[in-house]
């Protein structure tokens, strides 16, 4: 598994299912992930509660970690860390 | 069930699972791990209220605000989320953190800058009587590991009960919060906490609520380049020049009020070449020439050149250009003194009015509010050209500069105005403070010779487009490599491509009137450094013809307008450009709307220099040379601190080959060299003294 570390420079919501998001150091210096989601009540509910967490983090300059495959852009998870 | 108390320190959502994890405590090394988890077979309610935890959790860790999480005893499964009660019995309430650089809001929208000087302040209220006189201590970090590094209030709060809660009121006077100065910050996070707060009178630590502990972000900011050039003249026997005052005024200003981490500010002292008294588009014709020619041997092209002009012979009116794209060489001027204009009383205006003019070099434009040109009204966010519409939102803050006697000062934003309005009460607002720092970042990414995209450095060729660690990729490199090639190389002129090889790039300076149509060509240098055209542009033409007569070409170019004309008056700027003309080339005519306006006669044979000698004068040093005598012939000095490998002109125009040189711009003990440049302005000659102390 890879781990992208950094700021929320962007985030995309495409479409119930589809969530882009930008993280890296700057804002032309990013690696694009996708949040996504089943379709399933619960899944999309998790999905939304992570995309909230990383609209927060992003409007308030936190970093976030977000886990993904080592080619895959599915994030499968997303962690903020204490300062 | 039982009951977790804390901060969210840290906060894992897993999808796969539908599984939040939730680390609460007091400390990231003191922390309980609780859960969230959403099941397949939860219903729709319970799905809902699931999130609705989630999302409480994730707020409160990025505002650092303290929860109770309950859970039942013999599980980590979270039932219920709520923010710690904001207000408690302890009698002293924390009523907001603000981080400020300049100008904020509560909701810190402002991005912060490393490197910038920063006040935290800290707004507290004690709603009993009578109040109590408080001073502090804050922790900060960078990570959870760090050793939280203790900073002392620069001041004592008075807590007024008549006051308590009200932050308006508290944000608009320094004075009623406690300021604590970061020390350097560095680009990254910083937590900030609340240590103690302590009652004056009694020394006894006083107990807090609503504590929370906000975490800031210090980004990457491009440093702001400048040079600043004082300008000396003599009227009615008197010589007039900028104090050490108003240079040291100007760059603590910009430092204070202007987007950037870091200032690399150089200073000099030049004689004026026109005659008193003479107006802006004059001085900046001067500055644009001397810029050219910096330029030319070895200077960062990213850097902005600002004339200053003391106002005790006569009151010179600034103005500058306003490029709508990144152009460093957009030049200003203006004047500066100890005038008040009945609010400045640190002793020099030159700040704030050297402030207004450099933003229009960074294409910052009028508002409209208090007699300017009305050239931004339309996207101005604020009423009247204030800093904020209401005492809610943004507060300038001067963070003050003890080197220079300079006091921390609240700006309340409905008083004070943006710094490219007329107004009085001048600071940046947002809106000019984040379009500026969005220009400073464009112009630093055309890399110190005007070339987009970072310099190359080490590791560069290993680094890969697309992938590897964000961190790890240069995404300006392909561009970057692309304009390089394109780039002449400096000091190429000799490896000159076919066409056009015998060419002599040329810079042509003049004071243009459109309106009349009038105009004056006040420097014709030739650059050591094969160059591009530049400031290509249909406003007028540049005529070159050779000894006969003979059209040797014509030379479509720009004229940047003044930023400060007003309705009604003439349009008057100046022509910056540079062209390649061939060497046959006797004259060069200004054309303006179809007519020769002004005509300025080149070369004719390498002007030769004789002899180059230092001397001692009375405030400061004299270079003093001997030259055939030549007509047309025009002499520029130059000064070096780094063996050469850059030049910074001090006098151009000149006609001898002979200046006085302000000994303070050098660094003590620096090696200088000086070199007087002799040019007909075709050909030139050098000569350098030797390399000498300061």
């Amino acid at each position: 598994m890879a781990e992208t570390i950094g700021l929320v420079q962007r985030l995309s919501i495409l479409t119930d299912t589809v969530t882009c998001v930008w993280i890296g150091p700057t804002p032309d210096n990013t690696e694009v992930l996708l949040v996504s989601n089943d379709g399933s009540t619960t899944d999309a509910s998790f999905a939304n509660s992570m995309i909230h967490a990383l609209a927060s983090a992003s409007t308030n300059y936190r970093e976030v970690a977000a886990v993904h495959g080592d080619s895959d852009a599915t994030v499968t998870s997303v962690r903020i860390e204490p300062i | 069930m039982a009951t977790t108390s804390g901060y969210v320190q840290r906060l894992t959502l897993i999808q796969a699972s539908d599984l939040a994890c939730v680390w609460v405590g007091p400390s990231p090394s003191s922390t309980e791990i609780l859960t969230v988890l959403m099941a397949a077979g939860d219903s729709e309610a319970v799905v809902r209220h699931k999130r609705s935890l989630i999302n409480l959790l994730a707020e409160a860790q990025i505002a650092r605000r303290q929860v109770e999480v309950q859970h039942p005893d013999d599980s980590a499964a979270i039932d219920q989320v709520s923010y710690a009660p904001p207000y408690g019995d302890a009698p002293v309430q924390v009523d907001a953190i603000e981080v400020t650089q300049g100008i904020q809001d509560l909701a810190h929208s402002v991005p912060l800058l490393a490197g910038k000087r920063t006040v935290v302040r800290v707004y507290l209220s004690h709603p009993a009587s009578p109040g109590i006189t408080v001073r502090g201590e804050i922790a900060v970090r960078s990570g959870p590991s760090d050793v939280p590094f203790v900073i002392q209030s620069e001041n004592v709060a008075v807590l007024q009960p008549a006051e308590a809660g009200n932050l308006p009121i508290k944000r608009e006077d320094v004075d009623r919060s406690l300021n604590f100065v970061l020390p350097s910050t560095q680009e990254g996070p910083l937590g900030i906490e609340i240590a103690s707060i302590t009652d004056t009178v009694t020394d006894l630590d006083v107990a807090f609520s609503g504590d929370y502990r906000p975490a800031v972000w210090f980004h990457a900011s491009a440093p702001l380049r400048l040079r600043v050039v004082g300008f000396r003249y003599t009227q009615d026997g008197v010589a007039h020049v900028p104090t050490p005052l108003d240079f040291a005024l100007l760059q603590s200003w910009l430092g204070r009020a202007f987007p950037a981490g870091t200032l690399f500010v150089t200073t000099t002292i030049a004689d004026a070449t026109a005659a008193v008294p003479f107006n802006c588009g004059s001085i900046n014709a001067q500055l644009a020439a001397m810029r050219v020619l910096d330029m030319d041997a070895g200077g960062d092209e990213r850097t902005h050149y600002y004339g200053l002009v003391s106002d005790g012979g006569f009151f010179m009116r600034g103005c500058a250009g306003v490029p709508s794209e990144p152009s460093p060489d957009a030049v200003g001027s203006g004047p500066t003194g100890p005038g008040t204009w009945g609010w400045d009383n640190d002793g020099s205006y030159g700040d704030w009015y050297g402030g207004h003019e450099l933003g229009h070099t960074y294409g910052r434009r009028h508002p409209g509010f208090c007699g300017e040109s009305m050239s931004d009204l339309d996207n101005y966010p604020f009423e009247n050209g204030q800093l904020a519409n209401d005492n809610n939102s943004f507060v300038g803050f001067d963070v003050g500069d003890p080197a220079n006697g300079i006091a921390m000062r609240a700006l309340p934003g409905t008083q004070w105005h943006d710094v490219m309005t007329y107004c009085s009460r001048q600071w940046l607002s947002a809106y000019t403070y984040l379009g500026i720092r969005r220009r400073l970042a464009a112009e630093d990414a055309l890399g110190p010779d005007g070339v987009p995209g970072p310099a190359p450095g080490p590791g560069l060729e290993m680094a890969a487009f697309g992938g590897g660690r964000p961190d790890a990729r240069f995404p300006h490199a392909a561009r970057r490599g692309e304009a390089a090639e394109a780039r002449p190389e400096r000091g190429a002129a000799a490896a000159a491509p076919a066409e056009g090889a015998d060419r002599v790039t040329v810079s042509v300076v003049a004071t243009v009137n459109l309106t009349r149509p009038s105009g004056t060509i006040r420097h014709v240098t030739p650059l050591e450094r094969r160059r591009p055209p530049k400031d290509v542009g249909e406003d007028a033409v540049l005529r070159v013809s050779g000894a006969g007569g003979e059209a040797l070409g014509e030379f479509p170019v720009a004229v940047r307008l003044d930023s400060e004309l007003m309705e009604g008056e003439d349009r008057k700027g100046i022509i910056d450009a540079i062209v390649a003309v061939d060497p046959a080339a006797r004259l060069i005519e200004l054309v303006v709307d179809g007519t020769a306006v002004d005509r300025y006669g080149i070369g004719g044979g390498v002007p030769r220099m004789k002899a180059l000698r230092m001397e001692s004068a009375a405030e400061g040093l004299r270079v003093a040379g001997e030259a055939e005598a030549a007509e047309g012939v025009t002499y520029a000095v130059q000064a070096s601190s780094d063996d050469g490998a850059s030049w910074q002109t001090l006098a151009i125009g000149l006609e001898t080959p002979s200046a006085e040189i302000d000994r303070s711009q050098f660094a003590a003990g620096r090696t200088v060299r000086v070199r007087v440049i002799a040019t007909n302005g075709l050909q030139r000659s050098i000569v350098m003294t030797d390399a000498f102390k300061t």
